[in-house]
């Protein structure tokens, strides 16, 4: 794989800006022909910024692309396909009723008498197929009918007919099941050989040694570093898509804006409020087990996709659990149900706030209390002056800022909105939270806030479960998990380790 | 809150953007219009309908023909506070034309069969909320789109109704029952009383109920509302079963004022409870809407269909007309035409702070 002095495709100074907020600044980055360039970074970095314009679907605030030496703009996807960059999206963009041929062949299908060339375009797709090594991928299947890792080759194989010269790849391996990783990356392999170039968006560091040849590391929208394969660690690069300690505003708890220290492990004789015992998936989690105490937060962190979404979502119940228990206070409960999380007094606080957390066109007042609807009612009828009062209380407590309580919770900030779905468990006084990225997506001064809750929460005798990918936020707690690839592999007390060693455990 | 308030300080228009608090007279007055275009924008439209209906023609505010409006519309109104119960969730029920003639065929047959009244009642009522509750079983435990579920539902309704009718309609000759349900009770119609105690009923369960309120999150938002605890399924085939059981309601009233049984009745009635529920206001989409706004969608229908045929226009341009005002209300209630609104909402409220 020799790396020609001509890149194939280069991003000069390449700027995003969103409203007043910067998704990417000035980044510039090389792509040679041939070569498979991971590019890394933590959520929110700006790696699908930097997809969404190399694919058409986003256009740069300033900077320029260069395709083959050329300057280039794409306004559409279509432009940046016909110019020959294709991507591939995590949800991919097979039409699943329709064949695997119709599938390559779906922008430009070969016609003749003005019909469908049928022999024609089977016998093309089943080339397509075996040139990269699947012919054994029967054309005339239906989509539907393909596991994923066939469906990713006929992405590939849809690539490869437009004879696209850069492949985008976002997290290819995030749905793969292991054995077919390996696969993968053989075929990926059989495409740099012919000289196409693949652009690699992954979380996972050992994924990037194997395939890799050089990457780029984005953080906070720019690009930190970039290096060949064999000059840099694994270490260094957690490290520099973490931040280094005290700097970047990724990792900015406000310095004196009142962040309390929460309390340290107390009173662990008796029940733990939550009790995750032996717990799998079917996708990635393997015999998680975690006790959190009254009075007490346990962090759980590590990097993105580690399997914290299935640890949230399968100890409430929203996700499929295949073995292990989940206790609330000593009692089992009934697993898979949401229902019988929330009534044995567990509470979750989801990352995605708006799809999971809100219904966006009820009232303030109304999402506060949507999960303790049986307090603020009497023989199934809503006691309105309970409910304004208990509502009331809230906005108070938790310093939500919105011009009454009737006002819909779309119209507020995502630091209200978080502090109401925070607010809807302490209404319905649940023992135990899960919050999921709590402080994702808010503010400084809100951020603050919010903590604060948490510490009054821990304060009268709750327990919380914080899943962070925020390495500074986890440290913030009184136990510290750390899990990688669905497992636990190690937990500390509060100040046991610091910034650098957990950097250094996250690979 | 440094904001300084004169007594007279609803007719001074908050035009200064530096000030940044409303007089609260003036968010009460601006609230009142806000209620009047947009939450009650049906009734307002069905009271400038009968201002046109007035100058159309002389005979339109006459008891008799008001009467004949409400009559006419007694059934319809309470089919649509049953799809409003469904389309409130996000789903649809288009069993409802089918579950209602075969709630008279039902029903005629009972009380040929000898069968008392009440007992006739009960039974069709409980026959036919146990369909609405097949069709939510089969929309929540199936995991069948509502529109498939209730098609297959609506289908198998008719063949029932054929099957149990096994020939010709069925007369019905019990009076009490004909003198019940389309007689008059307490000098009132009892057609009319029926339907009004069904939309106040459900009008009130929506806005006060702890099942109303949890309809609305579901319609809203069902993944938030599954993650919130909402018994989520329980209550989407309850909402199914009471379209099935309104249903049977409906085609009891049919049946009485017929004095018959049969299969053929209630034809399209499905479509005409959703263009009552949705010219109400109701979003195909969920969570919005009430029982009340759906059963006035559907008298607003009824009587610019009077109007037209007090002025002797003939059916066909009737139907013309009613597409065009399921459009209309779609496009201001959710389409683009809801900045339309605003629009007309901020040039009406400028011109009365003038």
């Amino acid at each position: 794989m020799l790396t020609q002095p001509q890149p194939v495709l280069s991003l000069e100074g390449i700027s995003r800006t969103f409203g007043g907020s910067e998704a990417l600044s000035g980044v510039d980055m090389d792509i040679h022909a041939g070569e498979v360039h991971g590019l890394l970074g933590q959520n929110g970095a700006g790696k699908t910024t930097i997809v969404k314009i190399l694919s058409g679907a986003d256009r740069p605030s300033a900077g320029t692309i260069r395709f083959g030496g050329e300057p280039v703009t794409f306004t559409r996807p279509i432009e940046a396909q016909r110019a020959g960059i294709h991507t591939i999206f995590q949800e991919f963009s097979l039409v699943p009723g329709l064949s695997v041929a119709e599938n390559i062949y779906l922008s430009d299908l070969p016609i003749r008498f003005g019909m469908i060339d049928w022999p024609k375009m089977r016998r093309l797709a089943a080339q397509a197929l075996n040139a990269i090594g699947f012919g054994q991928i029967d054309v005339d299947v239906r989509v539907t009918d393909l596991s994923v890792a066939e469906r990713q080759i006929v992405e590939i194989a849809k690539a490869v007919h437009h004879s696209s010269r850069v492949i985008l790849l976002d997290e290819p391996t995030a749905t793969l099941p292991r054995p077919d990783v390996e696969k993968l990356f053989a075929l990926l392999r059989r495409l740099t050989a012919r000289g196409v170039s693949l652009l690699y968006i992954t979380h996972h560091l050992d994924e990037v040694m194997v395939i890799c040849d050089r990457i780029s590391i984005l953080r906070n929208g720019r690009n930190v570093a970039s290096h060949r394969i064999g000059e840099i660690t694994k270490d260094r690069m957690v490290a520099l898509m973490l931040g280094e300690e005290g700097s970047g505003p990724s990792v900015a708890v406000p310095p004196g804006a009142g962040v309390p220290a929460l309390r340290p492990t107390t009173d662990l004789a008796g029940h733990a409020a939550l009790e995750i015992r032996h717990l799998f998936d079917a996708t990635i989690l393997e015999d998680i087990n975690i006790r959190v105490f009254p009075g007490e937060a346990v962090a759980v962190t590590g990097l993105v996709g580690s399997g914290q979404q299935q640890l949230a979502a399968c100890s409430f119940g929203a996700h499929r659990r295949t073995a292990g228990e989940v206790l609330v206070n000593g009692k089992p409960v009934r697993p898979n149900s949401p229902r019988a999380a929330v009534l044995a007094g567990l509470g979750w606080v989801p990352e995605e706030r708006k799809t999971e957390g809100l219904v966006l066109g009820m009232s303030v007042s109304q999402n506060l209390t949507i999960a303790s609807l049986d307090r603020v009612s009497r023989a199934g009828l809503l006691n309105e002056p309970a409910e304004r009062r208990a509502a009331d209380r809230l906005r108070s407590a938790l310093k939500i800022k919105t011009s009454g309580l009737g006002q819909p919770v779309s119209a507020l900030s995502g630091g209200n909105q978080q502090k109401i779905v925070f607010g809807k468990w302490l209404l319905a006084r649940s023992r135990a939270l899960i919050l999921s990225d709590p402080t994702r997506g808010v503010d400084v001064g809100a951020r603050a806030e919010i903590y604060r809750e948490i510490e009054d929460f821990l304060q009268s005798g709750g327990a919380a479960l914080v899943l962070t990918s925020d390495i500074d936020e986890a440290m913030l707690f009184d136990r510290i998990m750390v899990i990688s690839r669905g497992r636990i592999i190690g937990e500390f007390a509060k100040g046991e380790i610091d910034h650098d060693q957990l950097i250094a455990l996250l690979q | 809150m440094t904001e300084k308030k004169t007594p007279h300080d609803a007719t001074i228009a908050p035009v200064d953007p530096s000030l940044p608090e409303v007089g609260t007279s003036v968010s009460r007055r601006s609230r009142l219009l806000d209620l009047l275009l947009k939450r009650s924008f049906v009734i307002a439209a069905l009271i400038f309908v009968g201002i046109v209906g007035q100058l159309m023609s002389p005979y339109f505010f006459t008891p008799r023909n008001v009467e004949n409006i409400v009559l006419t519309g007694a059934v319809i109104s309470v089919l649509a506070v049953g799809q409003f119960m469904v389309i409130v969730t996000a789903g649809i029920d288009l069993s409802v034309g089918a579950v209602t003639a075969l709630a008279t065929v039902v029903a005629a047959k009972l009380l040929t069969a000898g069968l008392g009244v009440p007992e006739t009642i009960l039974a069709t009522l409980l026959f036919c909320s146990a369909f609405g509750t097949l069709s939510g079983l089969l929309v929540v435990f199936g995991r069948i789109t509502p529109f498939v579920a209730t098609l297959a539902t609506m289908s198998v309704a008719q063949g029932v109704a054929y099957l149990i009718q096994s020939g010709m309609l069925i007369v019905i000759r019990n009076d009490d029952f004909k003198a019940l349900l389309a007689g008059k009770v307490w000098g009132i119609n009892s057609q009319v009383l029926t339907f009004i105690i069904v939309t106040v009923v459900f009008t009130l369960i929506m806005r006060f109920s702890v099942f109303g309120r949890q309809l609305y999150a579901i319609g809203g938002n069902a993944e938030a509302a599954r993650l919130s605890g909402l018994p989520v399924k329980r209550n989407l085939v309850a909402a199914y079963a009471i379209s099935g059981l309104l249903a049977g309601l409906a085609g009891l009233m049919l049946a009485a004022q017929l004095g018959q049984g049969s299969s053929l009745m209630a034809r399209g009635a499905e479509l005409d409870s959703i263009a009552a529920a949705v010219v109400g206001g109701a979003s195909l989409v969920g969570g919005v809407g009430t029982p009340l706004a759906a059963v006035v969608g559907g008298l607003l229908i009824g009587t610019i269909s009077n109007i037209f045929d007090l002025r002797g226009v003939a059916a066909e341009p009737q139907l013309i007309m009613k597409g065009l005002l399921i459009l209309l209300a779609v496009y201001l209630t959710s389409g683009h035409g809801v900045e339309l609104r605003q629009r007309i909402r901020q040039f009406m409220a400028a011109r009365r702070m003038r």
